[in-house]
């Protein structure tokens, strides 16, 4: 029955009668037609409804009684329209045969074509063409009632039962989603409380959704730079943690032990490692102190291969550098949390380690001056970075305050000497660092770290009257220290004991010259006749008496007026002022002679063996008593006649002034008394 | 010495975004310049030009650069290197006559001679021939004994960042306004306030360049290795900054007439 013509309003359908069950789509279906929804339905609306339709229905029933009357003249027009309905009603009975007809037809027309081709009507048999409606026979279905009342519960089990899984499964997924959002909030805090603190956070580059804290250094080298990114995320219970992914090590830190000859004797402190439940902050903390040492291992070892010339070695996995004459310098990177042994030297260990950690953040700061510049063309040339200065700068620096030291060492006792021989005028002298002035451009930090370890100079200047000043300026690198002298102009002594033009290289030479030139000093001072005149018969009586200057500018002589001798030849005798270091019972010092004799033929073999003034060579205080001993014993070995003798002032080093307190000071003559002495 | 380089611009609102976002990808604050640019103009032949004076030609910026204006004569920019207090001061030297007068001869400069771009050829960037000299003094009395003709004047100001080989140079021009005491195609001798100089361009826009300098203009391997890091910048500048290779006649300073 596929297409009927529409203008057949057929139902095909019983009518609903009051019996049929009320099923409860259909009539809502109903309702919905007839209100438009139940929103607007009460009980009680209801109930007013049906007392006015049976009022109504009342209101009608009466209003039928009234109106007999008036059927009479109504009858004809009645019977037409009773007509007109039951024709009507008999040509609707009519359609409906024909269709059953056709429709049992056209069914028939499956199996029994030709019986029903009679039947079939030929409009009906064009339209939808014979042998298109099958019918089976089926069996009746063997529910029972049981069963189906069973199935309806079932029915009614299972969705309530799924009703139930949904409300849970909602339930459930609110929950999840509260809990979620919790632990995203405490995320977020504290990652936003991280990145207050200063540390940037950034996105990881292969996990987009992932966040990541970049605890490394901009200025580190390329290595480093790519380690430096850790990835935070978010453990189960909320907290952050910190993963530094596969190439991450374990904590590590920079040790500085100082060695002593063979034994250790200062340490630097490596700190404890953090826990694994300790704030994140301080975890990432770690982590940035780790790749910081471990950076500085790496830079220290590559400046460690082009230092092998200041004695610098790798051994097994730790440098070794020396510091000092005694002292060396052990590195290594070890895990966090050693304990270590502690020495005297700590601190020094200790310094030297804060040094390394400024100069490479003082490198890192090169490096971002260097890069922010416009860079030089393209071409063929690669640049090489150097090694960043880490040792070498310590080792300058050392060598620096070395050379103070040993400049101090110099002058502070031998003006001491010249002090307790009551020389007049009293010398001075002075040391001074003069550290470089840094452009004022660059930042405070960087001020001081190129005045640290940039132009390490220091001046110390001696004088030894307002006439005479010698300026040492020394220069630093970290092997040795150069010394330039000079010599103030107007000195007398520019004739006698010019400095060496060129710079001195070593500290020995520097001793001996200053030595020398005091001497020298000391010797003109003392005596009033310059050497230029010359010695003749005209001038001796002139001169008797009186200290002429030699050649040899410590050595005076001096003829001896003749009304003191017996003989008639004047006698001349000789006075030679020496300075020279002492070395004795672990300290060491200064020693002033002044030594006079005979000059001349008659005083052969005399004082040669008292005198031991060979240049720079440390004169033992044990072998001068020893000689003296023995001219004293042997009265005759040294040949020391009258009017020949040695006089010495000595002064230690690291002795300040005249100190008496443990009654072991020496009492020394002046200079003065010294030369009249001699002059017998 | 060969200039690769794209430019793009950057309307002034955006100035301060640009800037935050080269100083992320730089990883260093913008160096900040303030420029005066002296434009000359050369000899209006075609022939008999006459190039350096000879004295000069001993060092060799000069002596690639007489080559090149042997041939043709072109336009010049002389750049000057001021702060910015150094602006507005004829107000406050009002008083003293004939005192803190600049004068360009005495400061040291630059000059700074490009040519008109390669034919783009397939390459993606613009090519150009560059030769500076810096650090000279003196400078526009040598230009004035090669019968350059002084045009006119601007200020240059730029925020300058470097990544690699990469210079990345945010610029704009502006002109000086008028002056009542010194006649117009003069150099002057005292800058007005920096608040009244005009933009020479109508929207004030900012010239965004990013450049690299290639030593041996004729060596391919250099040069591909500039344009492989120009374009790199390209690309990751894509959807913020449009870096495009402009036009070549843009940049023509050579003199017609």
């Amino acid at each position: 029955m596929g297409s009927l013509p529409s203008d057949f309003a057929i139902s095909l359908k019983a009518r609903p009668s009051s019996k049929t069950n009320t099923n409860l789509p259909g009539l809502i279906e109903r309702i919905n037609i007839e209100r438009g929804g139940f929103q607007n339905i009460t009980e009680d609306s209801l109930r007013r409804e049906i007392a006015e339709a049976e009022l109504g229905n009342e209101d009608g029933d009466k209003n039928g009684t009234s109106d007999e009357e008036e059927e009479e003249p109504d009858r004809m027009k009645e019977l037409m329209t009773s007509r007109e309905a039951m024709l009507g009603q008999i040509e609707t009975a009519h359609q409906s045969a024909i269709f059953a007809l056709d429709f049992v037809s056209l069914l028939l027309s499956k199996d029994t074509p030709e019986q029903a081709s009679l039947s079939i009507s030929p409009f009906r048999r064009e339209l939808v063409g014979m042998g298109t409606l099958g019918a089976d026979k089926l069996h009746d279905p063997r529910t029972t009632d049981v069963q189906k009342q069973d199935n309806r519960q079932i029915a009614k089990g299972w969705k309530s039962q799924s009703l139930n899984k949904t409300v849970d499964s909602i339930l459930a997924s609110a929950s999840r989603l509260e809990k979620e959002i919790e632990l995203e909030t405490r995320y977020w805090q504290q990652v936003l409380a991280i990145s207050d603190n200063g540390w940037s956070i950034c996105r990881l580059p292969n996990e987009k959704h992932t966040l990541g804290v970049r605890f490394g250094f901009s200025e580190a080298s390329p290595a480093f730079k790519s380690r430096s990114l850790a990835a935070l995320r978010r453990n189960p219970d909320g907290t952050i943690s910190l993963h530094q992914g596969i190439a991450s090590s374990e904590p590590q830190s920079l040790r500085v032990r100082i060695r002593t000859g063979d034994d250790q004797t200062g340490s630097s402190m490596s700190p404890q490692p953090a826990a694994e439940d300790a704030p994140i902050e301080a975890l990432i903390l770690q982590a940035r102190n780790t790749i910081f040492s471990e950076e500085l291992w790496q830079e220290l070892n590559r400046e460690a291969r082009t230092m092998g010339s200041y004695g610098v070695q790798s051994k097994d996995d730790t440098l070794i550098c020396p510091l000092s004459a005694t002292k060396v310098a052990v590195f290594d990177l070890v895990p966090l949390g050693e304990s270590n042994l502690s020495g005297p030297d700590d601190a020094m260990a200790e310094g030297v380690f804060i040094t390394l950690n400024l100069l490479l953040s003082y490198a890192h700061r090169q490096n971002q001056r260097r890069r922010i510049q416009p860079p030089p063309p393209i071409s063929g040339q690669k640049n090489i970075i150097q090694p960043y200065n880490l040792l070498r700068a310590i080792l300058t620096r050392l060598k620096h305050q070395e050379t103070a030291g040993q400049l101090n060492n110099l002058l502070s006792p031998l003006c001491r000497v010249m002090e307790t021989a009551e020389l007049k005028p009293l010398p001075t002298f002075t040391v001074t660092s003069t550290p470089g002035i840094p452009p004022s451009q660059y930042p405070q930090a960087e001020q001081t770290m190129l005045s640290l370890i940039e132009r390490l100079e220091t001046i110390a200047t001696f004088s030894m009257s307002e006439t005479t000043t010698v300026t040492i300026s020394a220069r630093t690198s970290p092997v040795r220290s150069t010394f330039g002298l000079t010599l103030s102009p107007d000195s007398p002594l520019m004739s006698i004991c010019p400095p060496p033009p060129q710079v001195l290289t070593s500290y020995p030479a520097l001793r001996d010259y200053i030595y020398y030139f005091t001497a020298c000093a000391i010797a003109t001072s003392i005596s009033t006749i310059p050497s230029s005149l010359g010695i003749d018969d005209a001038n001796v009586e002139a001169e008797a008496g009186h200290w002429r200057q030699t050649p040899h500018p410590m050595t005076l002589r001096m003829i001896l007026p003749t009304s003191a001798t017996p003989s008639k030849l004047p006698s001349t005798k000789q006075l030679s002022i020496s300075i020279q270091p002492l070395a004795s019972r672990g300290r060491t010092g200064i020693r002033l002679r002044a030594h006079w004799e005979w000059n001349g033929t008659e005083q052969e073999g005399t004082g040669t063996g008292g005198r031991k003034s060979s240049f720079g060579y440390p004169v033992l205080m044990e072998d001068v008593r020893k000689t003296l001993k023995e001219d004293s014993e042997a009265g005759k070995k040294s040949k020391r006649g009258k009017g020949e003798d040695v006089y010495d002032w000595v002064a230690w080093e690291k002795e300040s002034g005249k100190d008496w307190d443990d009654g072991e000071g020496e009492v020394f003559r002046t200079l003065e008394s010294v030369v009249a002495d001699s002059g017998k | 010495m060969h200039e690769l380089f794209l430019s793009t611009q950057v309307a002034n609102e955006d100035l301060q975004r640009a800037l935050r976002i080269l100083q992320g990808y730089c990883g260093m604050k913008p160096v900040t310049l303030l420029r005066r640019r002296l434009i000359w103009e050369g000899p209006r032949t075609r022939s008999s030009l006459k190039g350096i004076d000879p004295g000069l030609l001993q060092k060799q910026p000069w002596k690639s650069l007489y080559d090149q204006l042997v041939r043709q004569s072109y336009v010049i920019a002389l750049l000057y290197d001021i702060d910015r207090d150094q602006f507005g001061q004829s107000e406050k030297a009002a008083d003293e006559d004939g005192e803190d007068l600049i004068d360009c001869d005495q400061l040291p400069g630059s000059l700074r001679w490009t040519d008109l771009p390669d034919p783009a050829g397939g390459r993606p960037v613009n090519s150009r021939l560059l030769i500076t000299i810096d650090d000279e003094k003196g400078l526009c009395t040598v230009l004035k004994s090669m019968n350059h003709r002084f045009i006119q004047e601007m200020i240059q100001e730029c925020h300058r960042f470097v990544l690699g080989n990469i210079v990345f140079d945010l610029s704009r021009y502006l002109q000086l306004p008028p002056s009542d005491t010194e006649p117009i195609s003069s150099i002057r001798t005292r800058l007005p306030t920096y608040e009244s100089l005009i933009p020479l361009d109508s929207e004030n826009k900012w010239i965004l360049t990013a450049s690299a300098l290639v030593l041996n203009g004729s060596n391919p391997d250099h040069k591909q290795k500039g344009i492989d890091e120009l374009m790199t910048v390209r690309t990751e500048f894509e959807g913020c900054f449009d870096f495009q290779a402009l036009d070549r006649h843009i940049f023509d300073t050579r003199v017609k007439f």
